[in-house]
């Protein structure tokens, strides 16, 4: 009887059936920053440019740097799209662009190559 | 020397019957069998573990099969019961990041498309997995019910009659009243 019970409770608690998603808002995006270049090498420094196609909902950009594993991790944020300082020695380079809303674009790769 | 007298166990109103007195005039038409069997005892072993009360009336084959099909479907029950709330348990961490992600939008820090987009199919997955392991769940609960009714059935059907004890209790219902006796043998 015991059983029987808890398998009839059991089948009148349905624990997600109340449970909405979460809706996503109509967000605005930011174009992917495309020919991450790096211009200048320096002793402390490396200058980088690259183009975005509509910049008009970019609010900055972040720039990251890579390991020799591969593993990205953020150095910089900027409002300029040419010509950035970045006090980061390493050979290869990720550029996203944020747009008003927040939302952070795909990374764009650019490897420093040595003049 | 057997004597009989009887005691009236129920009510009598002349007002309009109440929404509830036929489900207790149901209810104790449900009991008539129930005491039928009372003597015997293979309806509460039945009552009590799928399988006993066949046991008791020496079809040991088919209380095999209760007994069995009950314990399958119970196991069966509690795994995909436990499998269920998991992956509600999932679904609603899921839902939670999401809901924090949009949030830290609004406060003003950056979350990237892919992660949103990420975070988004994780939670539709996870909701879709509660769906299916909600389904199996219900799917053995009512495997569990209907074995174990089926076995209160069953053995119910094979219970040697006994007409002296069939007739102890009895109900007489008319629109204004519902009379139920009980007959003391003694």
């Amino acid at each position: 009887m015991v059983g029987l019970a808890g398998t009839v409770l059991l089948a009148a608690c349905s624990r997600h059936g109340d449970d909405d998603l979460v809706a996503i808002p109509v967000l605005v995006l930011a174009p992917a920053p495309d020919s991450v270049v790096v211009t200048t090498i320096s002793a402390t420094e490396f200058d980088l440019t690259w183009f975005v196609s509509d910049p008009s909902n970019v609010l900055f950009y972040r720039v990251y740097g890579s390991d020799f594993f591969g593993n990205l991790f953020f150095a910089d944020s900027t409002a300029q799209n040419s010509a950035t300082a970045v006090g980061v020695l390493v050979p290869i380079f990720g550029v996203s662009s944020v747009s008003t809303d927040y939302v952070e674009s795909s990374v764009t790769l650019g490897v420093a190559t040595i003049p | 020397m057997r004597n009989s007298f009887q005691k009236t166990l129920g009510w009598a109103t002349k007002r309009r019957p109440a929404r509830w007195q036929p489900v207790v005039l149901v209810s104790l038409c449900a009991l008539l069998p129930a005491q039928a069997l009372a003597l015997d005892g293979a309806f509460y072993r039945s009552l009590a573990i799928p399988g006993t009360g066949q046991a008791h009336q020496g079809h040991m084959a088919k209380a095999a099969v209760f007994a069995g099909a009950a314990v399958l479907s119970g196991v069966g029950l509690t795994v995909s019961a436990v499998q269920y709330n998991q992956a509600v348990d999932r679904f609603r961490r899921e839902k939670r990041a999401l809901a924090a992600l949009l949030d830290g939008l609004n406060s003003g820090q950056v979350a990237s498309i892919e992660e949103i987009n990420t975070r988004d199919a994780a939670m539709r997955a996870a909701l879709d997995d509660a769906d299916t392991r909600l389904v199996w769940r219900n799917a053995f609960l009512i495997s569990l019910v209907s074995v174990y009714t089926l076995n209160i059935v069953d053995v119910i059907r094979n219970q040697p009659h006994d007409p002296d004890v069939a007739l102890r209790y009895s109900i007489d219902a008319n629109r204004e009243r519902v009379l139920v006796t009980r007959s003391f043998r003694f």
